[in-house]
């Protein structure tokens, strides 16, 4: 088992140190690209949403990350103590719309929502627990 | 991330290395939309060395599609990785952006736009 864990303080200095780390543990562990993307994204969408809306206060947070791959399953768990936020429940964007009319917001998590087989989500203990799950076919 | 650019006519190809990531885009946002309001409105972004890419480099795209819309001018893509590929399919942006398999063919199409 292959296990990497971070803990990111809720600044964008600190989402970039751990992305690097992200995508060089990735390929250290020969992580599929399907897999990889997802773990990148992941980390990258939730945790920018965190540093930009998850909290009340000024005061430094951490947030924890886990990536697991074994045996082709990938599993990223992202855990942080800013306001309550169901991203799995989050609207999906009107992907029908022209250029004038569309938006960019809301395309992270529909990402994530594609490209996991699974994603859930409980507040447990004070803290928003995210967990993704990826599934490699052999190739 | 690296940027190149290349002119030709009056088609500029923009070539993206890399990751187009939270790191990167404010870079990247700040090329494209110099180049554009200093007059370029046909751009080709060839992507083959572009490795990975969240929303917020999605959005970049999509902010410089905009941009040269005003202008009516028009950004295509090339050369797409297949995971770049699968999140343009995800995001809906194979409906916003044109792609070509090679920057030539992409440039001759706006060319001849």
């Amino acid at each position: 088992v292959a296990l990497l864990e971070l803990t990111i303080g809720n600044t964008f200095d600190e989402l970039t140190a751990a992305s690097a780390r992200v995508a060089e543990w990735l390929e250290i562990h020969d992580v599929p690209p399907a897999a990889g993307t997802l773990a990148a994204l992941g980390i990258e969408e939730l945790v920018t949403n965190c540093i930009k809306y998850g909290y009340d206060d000024e005061a430094a947070h951490t947030i924890q990350v886990s990536v697991s791959f074994t045996h082709a399953h990938l599993t990223v768990t992202i855990v942080d103590d800013g306001r309550p936020f169901d991203p799995v429940a989050a609207a999906p964007p009107d992907l029908t719309l022209s250029l004038d009319e569309r938006v960019p917001g809301g395309l992270g998590l529909h990402l994530l929502r594609s490209l996991a087989d699974t994603w859930t989500y409980e507040r447990r203990d004070g803290r928003n627990v995210v967990t993704l799950h990826k599934t490699c076919t052999p190739q | 991330m690296k940027i190149a650019e290349e002119k030709s006519g009056d088609v500029l190809v923009v070539e993206l290395r890399g990751r187009l990531d939270a790191a990167t885009s404010r870079d990247v946002e700040t090329f494209l939309l110099q180049k554009i309001d200093a007059g370029d409105r046909l751009l080709v972004l060839d992507l083959a060395g572009l490795e990975y890419i969240s929303s917020i480099g999605l959005r970049v795209f999509m902010m410089a599609a905009k941009r040269v819309r005003v202008v009516d001018g028009k950004v295509v893509v090339c050369a797409l990785q297949p995971a770049i590929q699968e999140v343009f399919t995800i995001a809906g942006f194979s409906a916003l952006f044109t792609a070509f398999e090679t920057r030539a063919v992409a440039a001759a199409s706006l060319a001849s736009s």
